[in-house]
Order: C-alpha cells, then sequence, then structure tokens
C-alpha cells in the first residue's frame, strides 16, 4: 500500500510538471513531424519509390521511420529525466522525516519512485509511439498503411530498461547535487541527461567505433530501432552506416539481442549502485538551503 | 518514557556550533523559549533526528533517534521538511503524508479549514502567505496524532485571532507537545507546561513556566540561582527568587531578552 501510495503520488507528480509536457511530448512530438515532413523529403525525392521498387520503398520508410524513432525515444526519456533529477532532488528533503517517521521506508519510497517514473516512460513513449506512427504512416501512405512497430513488447521493454536506466541516472544526478551541497546547480544538472542524450545518443547515429557504440545512450537508440523497424544490432559502426548496409544487402557484423540487453543491464546495474552509494553517503541537504 | 537529550552539539557543515552541550529531559508538555538565533530549530532538528553533523545522544523512549525507522506516530513537526516540494495542491500533499503517517486527514482539513477557508487547500504551498504556510504545517503536525508533536515557532505569521484560536488547537491535541518559540504572550496559558530556555546554543532549564514570572534577573551572582546562564561574551547572568530585576510579567520578557540577546 505505501509503495502504490508513492507510485500514486510521484506520477502525477511528473504529470503536473510542465518540463514533461512541453519537453517530453510537444517537442517530441514536433521533432517526429519534422522527420515526416521535413527531413523525409530531403532523404526521399519522390523518384526514389518508382527507382527502388515497393517491396525496398517499405524496408526504407520503415527502417528511416524506425530511425527516427529510436533517437526521439531516448530524447523522450531524457527529458523524462529532467523531472526526475528534480523530484528526487527535492524528496531528499522529506526522506528524512518520512524514512523515520512514516510507514514509507527509504526502499518503499524509492520503488515507488521508480514506478512513478516508468509509469511516466510508459505514457511519454506510447503518445511517441502514436505520434510517429501517425505522422510517418501519413506521410508515406497517407494513413492508407499504418507503419507500426515490428516487435510492440520489444518496445515496451526498450521503454521500460530506458526508464530505469533514466531513473538511476537522475537519481545520481540529484543525489550529487545533495551531497555536494549545492541546490542552486540544481536546475542545470537536472539538464545533463538531455545533453547527454543529444551528445551521445545522436552523435552515435553518425559517427564512432564500438567505444561509442556500446555507451547506454546509444544502445536505448540502437535497441529502440531494432524493435520498431528490423535493423540488425550492430555495435561496430553507426547506425546510418548499419543502415545503410543492412539497405543494400551488404554483411552486417550483427550481435545477439540478449547480448545487447546484458549491456543495458549493466549500466542500469551500475548507475543503481552508484545511487545507492551517493544515498547512503548523503546526509541531507536542510530545507533553508533549497529555498535560499 | 521521555525524549533525552545527552550532551548534545550540533551544528550545519564545518561552521560553529549552534547547540553546545544540550542535557535536557522532555516528558511532558514543553516550552523551548529563546530568542531568535538561539538555537531553537536546531534543537527541535536534534530532536528528531534531522541534524546532519551532530554529537551526544538523542533517545526518544529509550531508542537512539538516528536508529528510528518506520516509526509512524512517534513523532510528527512542522518543522518545512515535513512539506514534500510540489506541484500539486496543499490538500493532495498533505494527506499523501497524513496516509503515510497514519494521521487524520479530516481532523486536518477541519483545522485549516477554519483557519484559512477551503480555497487556501487548491493552491499550491508556496502560493499560500508566510501565516497560511504555518497554519498548514502546524494543522498536518497536529493531524498527525503523534505521541510527540514538536511545534516550532507555530505562531509565527499569525494574526493576534489565529494565534489564540491555534493555542487552544495546541492545548487540545493529544501528546506531549513541545512548542519552541521566542514569543512570550501565551505562557500564562501555560503554567504547568515544563520549559527550556535556549540562550546561545545553551539549554538552561527545566523550570515550570508558572515559576519564570516569579524569578529575578541579576547580572551578580545569586547563591540560590534557579539558572545561572552563561554568555559567550563571558559574562553571566542570574535567574533566582530572591535577588535582582523582577521579570514581573509573563506576558514580556522584554528585560530577559535584553540581557541575553
Amino acid at each position: 500500500m505505501t509503495v502504490a501510495a508513492v507510485w500514486k503520488f510521484y506520477a502525477k507528480e511528473i504529470f503536473k510538471r510542465w518540463e514533461f509536457w512541453t519537453l517530453a511530448v510537444l517537442l517530441m512530438t514536433f521533432w517526429q513531424s519534422t522527420g515526416a515532413y521535413v527531413f523525409a523529403d530531403y532523404s526521399f525525392p519522390p523518384e526514389v519509390r518508382q527507382r527502388v521498387g515497393e517491396e525496398m520503398w517499405r524496408k526504407l520508410v520503415h527502417s528511416y521511420t524506425g530511425g527516427w524513432y529510436g533517437v526521439a525515444a531516448l530524447f523522450t526519456l531524457a527529458f523524462v529525466a529532467v523531472e526526475l533529477v528534480h523530484v528526487t532532488c527535492h524528496s531528499v528533503i522529506s526522506l528524512r522525516f518520512l524514512s523515520k517517521y512514516s510507514k514509507a521506508s527509504a526502499p518503499k519510497f524509492f520503488a515507488g519512485l521508480v514506478l512513478a517514473s516508468l509509469t511516466a516512460a510508459i505514457a511519454a513513449t506510447c503518445l511517441l509511439v502514436a505520434s510517429t506512427v501517425v505522422f510517418y504512416s501519413h506521410k508515406f501512405y497517407n494513413l492508407e498503411e499504418l507503419i507500426l512497430p515490428q516487435n510492440p513488447l520489444g518496445i515496451l521493454a526498450v521503454t521500460l530498461a530506458g526508464g530505469l536506466f533514466v531513473y538511476f541516472l537522475s537519481m545520481t544526478l540529484a543525489l550529487l547535487v545533495v551531497l555536494l551541497r549545492r541546490p542552486r546547480a540544481l536546475t542545470a544538472v537536472s539538464f545533463v541527461p538531455a545533453v547527454l542524450a543529444f551528445m551521445l545518443g545522436y552523435t552515435a547515429n553518425y559517427a564512432g567505433g564500438t567505444e561509442m557504440q556500446i555507451q547506454p545512450f546509444s544502445l536505448i537508440v540502437k535497441l529502440g530501432d531494432y524493435y520498431y523497424s528490423g535493423v540488425p544490432l550492430d555495435l561496430t559502426r553507426p547506425n546510418v552506416q548499419v543502415w545503410m548496409a543492412w539497405l543494400r544487402g551488404e554483411p552486417i557484423d550483427a550481435m545477439e539481442p540478449l547480448l545487447v540487453w546484458l549491456m543495458v543491464a549493466c549500466w542500469i546495474v551500475l548507475f543503481a549502485l552508484l545511487s545507492l552509494l551517493l544515498l547512503r553517503k548523503q546526509r541531507g541537504v536542510n530545507v533553508e538551503e533549497f529555498m535560499a | 518514557m521521555p525524549i533525552e537529550l545527552l550532551g548534545v552539539y550540533a551544528r550545519y557543515g564545518g561552521r560553529d556550533y549552534v547547540l553546545r552541550n544540550v542535557n535536557a529531559r522532555i516528558s511532558g508538555d514543553t516550552v523551548i523559549l529563546g530568542p531568535n538565533g538561539s538555537g531553537k530549530t536546531t534543537l527541535m532538528r536534534a530532536i528528531l533526528g534531522f541534524v546532519v553533523s551532530r554529537e551526544g545522544k538523542v533517545l526518544v523512549d529509550g531508542v537512539d533517534v538516528d536508529s528510528i525507522r518506520g516509526a509512524p506516530g512517534l513523532m510528527a513537526t512542522n518543522l518545512r521538511e515535513v512539506m514534500i516540494n510540489s506541484k500539486q495542491p496543499v490538500r493532495d500533499v498533505v494527506r499523501f503524508v497524513l496516509e503515510l503517517v497514519d494521521g487524520d486527514y479530516s481532523y486536518f482539513t477541519d483545522v485549516a479549514e477554519r483557519f484559512l477557508g477551503r480555497s487556501a487547500l487548491a493552491k499550491n504551498f508556496t502560493a499560500l502567505s508566510e501565516g497560511q504556510r504555518r497554519v498548514v504545517l502546524n494543522a498536518m503536525a497536529l493531524a498527525s496524532r503523534a505521541r510527540y508533536i514538536l511545534l516550532d515557532e507555530p505562531f509565527e505569521g499569525l494574526d493576534p485571532a489565529r494565534r489564540v484560536a491555534m493555542l487552544n488547537e495546541i492545548l487540545g491535541a493529544d501528546g506531549v507537545k513541545v512548542v519552541s518559540t521566542h514569543v512570550t504572550w501565551m505562557l500564562k496559558n501555560l503554567p504547568s507546561w515544563d520549559l527550556y530556555l535556549v540562550v546561545e546554543g545553551a539549554v538552561y532549564g527545566p523550570l515550570k513556566v508558572s515559576e519564570l514570572g516569579e524569578l529575578k534577573i541579576s547580572g551578580k551572582p545569586v547563591e540560590d540561582a534557579a539558572l545561572t546562564i552563561e554568555l559567550r561574551s563571558g559574562s553571566r547572568v542570574y535567574l533566582s527568587k530572591t535577588s535582582g530585576t523582577p521579570l514581573s510579567s509573563l506576558d514580556t520578557l522584554d528585560k530577559l531578552y535584553e540581557v541575553i540577546s
């Protein structure tokens, strides 16, 4: 019951924040609309469809849609993380009281917070999938055919794993603010996940070898793309190169999805341990410091 | 079973100690009286186990406060820490907190609506005035139905009529009430309460509130002093029944504050 109460309260809290709706939902809907209605025209001039034939065209637009989805899914999770850094940091103030004099022990409290984060991640991702399907199906098939994810359960699994990852990343950042006693840095720090997503997730689409591709932001993009359009998981080169090779039917050094999942799990565990360590180290922050 | 403080020192970060060698035993309704900046709020935080840098022991019903976990109904407070920073209306945040501490939400709404009207509870906590926030925090602490209710400056920001009404709410609440304040107007209503004086981070007492008005204050040594207050300047102030200037009235302890501030 306690976990459920915390879950309900903080899910509501995230949905009440303007950043969730403007960044994680509206901005990403706009982002997807540019992929469908602006950049698609540059990537696929009208003569391409006739030139490549219907089967290749389907493969092309599905992988194009999946590519945009993978990146947008990462950004959506990163913007959810902006809320989570704020919510986690502020919750630390009350945690000292609640963990002592309420039914909400720290583990129950954070379990509720994780569930709230996953709820927000799933809600934002559902809206993202919907906007992706509508925009790209409209652009390429005039809504006569829908470009749906090839593996919806895979999309759900990536969302949950990505949600867990950004939650522990956010918690780590929030607890760093508390530990360093720098509450004024909170807003700047809360945007670190978004900055990293752009720097590492987006860049990995176009550049970098294995060392660039195995970082968590790239893995989330690749898994999102994989489950949406079926582009193989190649961790040796940038996504764009993989797409091109896949479309041309060139050999791809594809990796087993299970191994990619193991890597994602390792990143989640790493940040979970880091946040747990910081949680043990932090001695709280005075409410006056936050209000100053 | 009481709250006991044994040789407690407390400070924030690497700064000077705010509390110095505090020894106290709180077993009944208690007033903690002292001027601004004397360490009253830090004392409340130390009792609750909130202070980051603390030495000495704080025992609540014989249990070290640092080891207390998951004890709803043991302690409640009106300190700002208990109000979760949220975008949600006050009523939703308070309902959530009271659910976690097994409190009485209907009592909270009754008090809050009598003092503030219904519309205030629909607002965000940060949108409330200082006085309104104080009412919300006081009502939430009282609604927690805890064994110990620690109220820090519960009358701050309230108008005179609401101050008296709030005092009546506090007097009517169950549990051991610990009120820290710098104001003295309400002392005459609490003659049987214990009283500790907090001066420059040191705690003196206990006295009965009713005794305070009978005391006299002197800068010269007095043999039968009820309290001897040592100031950081090195001088001492003596409170006794026999020598010095009478504190005379519990309504204004200006003479005391003039000397110890």
